[in-house]
């Protein structure tokens, strides 16, 4: 028997006589111990209830707050919603929109936007007639076109896919034309999910605008200029601070032009194929992961998906034609829409004059193709003959990189060696700076961002962005 | 729909047994729906076996009622949500044995034991006296050892359980438990031997 065996025996030998009865004392003793446990223990039992109830009701809120949040972070696929109004307008509209049918006459046919976005193929209008759209603060009133404005939030964006814009605000005015953008920081996907309808809206009336030509031609018919009862015009409210003028006309030009008020200020600045400017300080400057250089894919961003039918090979039947010929009627056709005749024409020429390739990237850009488009821009920018257009090119190509294609490196690159920084135009010069302060931000390259923002407020401290440059500084 | 006094001592019931299984459901739902006199009289029942485990595995101590109060406290608070997997009993023992533990963590020092509830009236005052000295002196050394050791040695060496049934009560395997049982037999073995070894060099001097 071990020393630990004989300690054992000790033990149980004193606790088995002990019996293990306690308390001593007495029966009463042993029932108030007893007593006690039971009250103590409902207690316990209570309280732990209590906290498992509160537990469970932090947990909920914990769950349905994430189940929010996941809502807001992945929002259900916007679905659309097509209306065809008796005088011939379709209306388009995605699923969250929320809008009136004010009016449906012939004479005055008013929509009342709240919230979401909508398309408007506004049929062709009678003299006199109207068609009105109204959102929170502005009206838009037009007279035949094919675009989107959403309302979100207090803010309105405007795109146009067919005919011509022009956008005044207290500021100044700017014109846009098919694919030019009116506050497109404030667009959403919603807008964005319009875009393919947009596009097979103003190609059906393209093709309109062209058979009609043709026939007036053949009966002898001088085809008909645009004429005063054609324009668009999109006006705000008087309490309204920004001014929409949407203005339809035959020349549909692939030009944005920014002009001051004229009674605000008699110096007309006016810029050619530039994109509109926005009012708002762009929100959509996600910095991207630094990459290097050597290992940034150049042409990965997929193309805008436009319908079949607007993308065109030059036409065998067409006669081969001069440069000079080629750009003029490539020119012509962009001004009565027809980008697909453009196309078609700015290739049908050889030689490698840098008009034949604005013409063609223009054409490329109204049809929505933005790679090509920025790519044949980009020969602009790197043709041998040095062409002047080719500050304008490249601020062209950088915006499709940058805003399009999300690609601000070859963006940069683009505009740094179009010399559109430099350019002749201080309306251009103050874009490309704009431009180049984005890129900087978009890139992360500081000393690039501060060296823009000094020089864009030393040459515009009264620019359109130079509050936004202003809190960069 | 049981009597209170129709099926003593209902703490042993078990639902591996088919004919008490009923009466334990009866049980059951009665404790859980927060029925007092069928819990005091759980508890009652209790009383005696949870006092004997206490004294065993914390050694006669003067605090031994704190410990049996608590230890019913804890078992009349899980009596609420007893849902009848196992019997009153063996619950009741794995609850005192945690509540032991906790006591253990929360007075490890190394002080004397008292030795007040180890008498023996067979005995005379010297055998006594020297009994008494041999628990003190083993329960210093259980102290010392961690808590599944010390649960496994005193369920097994001093409740004198078999180790499957100390399993249960542990909640972990019969081999696990022998396992245990043979580790704090060959630690508390060492202890008391090299403590031997100590008190026969200071002599020596």
């Amino acid at each position: 028997m071990t020393e630990l065996d004989k300690l054992i025996a000790a033990a149980r030998k004193g606790q088995d006589a002990d019996d293990g009865s306690p308390p001593k004392d007495s029966q009463a003793a042993r029932a108030a111990m007893v007593r006690r446990a039971v009250i103590a223990g409902r207690a316990r039992h209570r309280k732990s209830q209590e906290r498992r109830l509160v537990v469970g009701v932090v947990s909920m809120f914990a769950l349905a707050a994430l189940a929010l949040l996941a809502m807001r972070l992945w929002p259900a696929p916007v679905s659309e919603y097509a209306l065809d109004l008796p005088t011939g307008d379709h209306l388009l509209a995605t699923s969250d929109v929320r809008f009136t049918v004010e009016s449906q006459a012939t004479a005055l046919r008013r929509v009342r936007l709240t919230e979401g976005a909508m398309l408007f193929d506004v049929a062709p209008l009678g003299p006199g007639s109207v068609f009105e759209v109204l959102t929170e603060s502005e009206t838009v009133r037009v007279l035949g076109t094919v675009f989107v404005v959403e309302v979100a939030g207090e803010r309105t964006s405007v795109r146009v896919y067919e005919g011509r814009v022009e956008v005044v605000s207290r500021t100044g005015r700017t014109v846009l034309s098919a694919g030019g953008r009116y506050q497109g920081a404030a667009a959403t996907e919603r807008s964005a999910s319009l875009e393919a309808a947009a596009l097979g809206a103003a190609s059906r009336r393209t093709r309109t605008v062209r058979d009609r030509s043709a026939r007036g031609s053949a009966v002898g018919a001088s085809a008909a200029p645009a004429s005063a009862s054609e324009e668009i015009e999109v006006e705000l409210e008087e309490a309204s601070d920004v001014e929409v003028v949407l203005e339809r006309e035959t020349a549909s030009r692939r030009s944005v032009e920014r002009a001051v008020d004229e009674s605000a200020a008699p110096a007309v600045a006016s810029v050619v194929n530039e994109p509109p400017p926005e009012t708002v300080v762009p929100e959509t400057f996600v910095p991207e992961t630094v990459v290097p250089e050597t290992v940034v894919p150049e042409t990965v961003v997929p193309e805008t998906v436009v319908p079949e039918a607007l993308v065109l090979s030059p036409s065998p039947a067409e006669p081969m034609l001069t440069s000079e010929e080629a750009v003029q009627q490539a020119r012509e056709a962009l001004r009565v829409g027809d980008a697909e005749r453009a196309l078609a024409l700015s290739r049908s020429a050889h030689g490698d004059d840098p008009a034949l390739f604005l013409v063609e990237a223009d054409a490329l850009r109204t049809l929505g193709r933005a790679q090509a488009a920025a790519q044949v821009y980009e020969r602009v920018v790197d043709h041998r003959l040095h062409p002047p257009e080719r500050g304008r090119a490249g601020f062209l190509a950088a915006e499709l990189w940058h805003r399009r294609l999300h690609d601000p490196r070859r963006a940069t690159s683009v505009l740094l060696r179009s010399g559109a920084l430099d350019d002749p135009s201080p309306t251009l010069r103050e874009r490309a700076l704009a431009l180049r302060a984005e890129l900087a931000e978009a890139t992360e390259d500081r000393a690039a961002l501060a060296e823009a923002v000094r020089a864009y407020l030393a040459e515009h401290p009264d620019g359109p962005r130079a509050a936004w440059m202003r809190a960069r500084e | 729909v049981i009597a209170v006094t129709d099926l003593p001592p209902w703490t042993r019931l078990s639902p591996l047994v088919e004919r008490e299984r009923p009466a334990l459901d009866a049980l059951v739902s009665r404790l859980r729906s927060g029925d007092a006199s069928v819990m005091e009289q759980v508890v009652e029942e209790l009383v005696e076996p949870v006092s004997r485990w206490v004294r065993r595995l914390i050694g006669p101590r003067s605090d031994v009622d704190d410990v049996v109060q608590e230890s019913l406290t804890e078992i009349a608070t899980a009596l609420h949500r007893f849902e009848g997997r196992s019997s009153i009993q063996t619950l009741a023992h794995r609850i005192t044995t945690r509540t032991a533990s906790r006591f253990y963590r929360r007075t490890r020092t190394d002080h004397d034991h008292e030795i007040d509830g180890v008498a023996d009236e067979a005995v005379g005052p010297e055998d006594d006296a020297a009994n008494r000295q041999q628990v003190a002196r083993l329960y210093r050394h259980i102290e010392a050892l961690s808590e599944v050791r010390r649960t496994a040695f005193v369920l097994c060496c001093l409740e004198g359980m078999e180790p499957t049934e100390a399993a249960e009560v542990a909640q972990c395997s019969a081999v696990t438990m022998r396992s245990r049982l043979f580790e704090a037999r060959a630690e508390l073995t060492e202890r008391l031997s090299r403590e031997d070894t100590r008190a026969a060099r200071r002599s020596g001097r």
